[in-house]
């Protein structure tokens, strides 16, 4: 019995720390409360932020919205999301740009400015620091590896 | 006096738009822009426009402008302005042309633009005169063939389709149909010149794996296109493969291409080695080659291209390059030779170089 509760104890463990894993990588990713996702993969954020999936599943156009490329979350996000530093990201709007792709997501240069803009846009999707006050009409989303 | 004024005009453009600029004007409209501007020096000939005298009249530039009409679609247009010294190719190109001009819109997984539009073409086409973007000063030449017998747009139709077929795989056709103007160089009178010809019914299309190895794709496209008039009118056939490796420590990338035209056949081949010493600095290798066939002489080897250099990126959107380029064939402005029955001709340029972005 007593090895029965350790292993609920370490499955209960992982659970909750897959709930953590965003926080842990030094962001929280927010959506508007009207949206109905409530967990992404990263290589989910990933597409959804570099424009490469467009619409939710809804078919509503998600509107993405980076932080400014100075701030740690940006940095962090960037990191954990993409798997790569902040300007190689921007290499690569770069070229979205230029070839007449793309344009990159809005930028917003704060926690509290991202938190305003995702309560302003039902479809849209940001992060904030850990730790940030969410206000009403945003939510946190659980990210999945 | 008006060159000189022009490179006045895009030094302070370089200096007013490296500082801290807003791309996004409103959360409709969008501006952007490029600049690059180069100082070149050539020993033992003129290529493309670098001569033995040397040349700061030697740039490319763009703005673009990019209104979004509604969440799936916008209008863009882009002016560019080229410089190529006094190359053949760009006597008679205006100071500032209308780069592109196009409506896109976006149908679930499809993008379609309409207009003037960049044409999806191997790995630099639709970038190839975006210095921030660019390892060199110009994407391979023997490859893309800067200035000349090639195209950065169609008038026409470009489409895109992006799927995911598994998970890490991705798959991007995109296609093209229409028609475009472009410069073919002639030999005339034992100068070159360059001849504005219009292409109609060009037609093709290209597809990028992208594979679970984060950074390496791969990719092959082809086209045809029908041209009007010289010695190089009638039908051209072309296809490309490509390889793009782009990783933390190095980038590597390779291409293929033959164009099949109704007197001759040309290929070219390039393999491209960048180490990134630092996030900011890189070092190039790249090897560039073109061979013809021309029936009834034996095939030539049209032109050899070995290029050495090192950039270095103070950030993302402003980077200085410096390259040296060792060649040997017969894409030089001068000396002017027969590739017939001359003996290839070596010609060595240096070009340095500063690109911004915003």
């Amino acid at each position: 019995m007593r090895g029965m509760n350790q292993i609920v104890m370490v499955l209960a463990a992982l659970v909750l720390g897959a709930g953590r894993v965003a926080a842990q990588d030094g962001f929280v990713v927010i959506v508007n409360e009207a949206s109905s996702v409530t967990e992404l993969t990263a290589d989910d954020l990933s597409r959804l932020f570099l424009k490469r999936t467009t619409q939710w599943d809804n078919g509503q156009t998600v509107v993405p919205i980076d932080q400014s490329e100075n701030t740690d979350a940006r940095a962090r996000f960037s990191d954990a999301v993409h798997g790569k530093s902040v300007s190689a990201i921007k290499a690569f709007w770069q070229r979205q740009i230029f070839s007449g792709r793309g344009v990159p997501p809005v930028e917003k240069a704060s926690d509290r400015e991202v938190i305003a803009y995702a309560r302003a846009n039902p479809n849209a999707i940001g992060y904030v620091a850990p730790g940030s006050a969410l206000a009403p009409g945003v939510r946190a989303i659980r990210i999945i590896r | 006096m008006k060159r000189k004024v022009y490179s006045v005009l895009c030094l302070s453009a370089l200096i007013g738009i490296t500082a801290p600029a807003t791309a996004q004007v409103d959360s409709q409209l969008s501006i952007h822009g490029y600049l690059t501007q180069g100082y070149g020096i050539a020993n033992g000939g003129t290529f493309l426009g670098v001569s033995e005298s040397g040349t700061g009249d030697y740039r490319n530039a763009a703005m673009q402008f990019r209104y979004a009409l509604t969440d799936k679609g916008n209008v863009t247009l882009q002016f560019s302005h080229r410089r190529l010294g006094q190359s053949p190719v760009v006597t008679d190109e205006a100071d500032v042309k209308l780069d592109w001009a196009f409506v896109g819109h976006r149908f679930g997984d499809v993008d379609v633009r309409i207009g003037r539009t960049p044409i999806p073409a191997g790995i630099y086409n639709e970038v190839r005169d975006v210095g921030v973007v660019l390892p060199l000063y110009r994407a391979p030449f023997n490859f893309y063939l800067e200035g000349a017998f090639t195209s950065e747009t169609v008038d026409g139709v470009v489409a895109s389709y992006d799927v995911v077929p598994a998970a890490g795989w991705g798959l991007e056709f995109s296609g093209f149909a229409g028609g475009w103007g472009m410069i073919n160089r002639m030999t005339i009178d034992s100068s070159y010149a360059g001849l504005a010809v219009r292409v109609e019914q060009g037609l093709g299309g290209q597809f990028w794996l992208t594979t679970p190895i984060d950074g390496l794709r791969a990719g092959v496209g082809a086209s045809r296109q029908e041209i009007d008039q010289g010695d190089f009118a009638g039908t051209w056939k072309e296809w490309h493969a490509s390889v793009d490796g782009t990783f933390h420590w190095f980038t590597a990338r390779a291409e293929y291409r033959v164009f099949d035209l109704p007197i001759l056949d040309y290929a070219a081949y390039y393999g491209y080695l960048g180490l990134h010493a630092t996030e900011r600095l890189t070092f190039h290798g790249q090897a560039d080659f073109a061979d013809l066939e021309y029936a009834p002489l034996p095939s030539v080897d049209f032109n050899d291209a070995y290029t050495a250099g090192a950039s270095y990126a103070f950030q993302p959107n402003l980077v200085l390059k410096g390259e040296a380029h060792f060649t040997k064939g017969y894409w030089a402005d001068a000396p002017v030779i027969d590739f017939t029955s001359d003996r290839p001709a070596s010609v060595n340029y240096v070009v340095i170089s500063l690109s911004t972005a915003f």
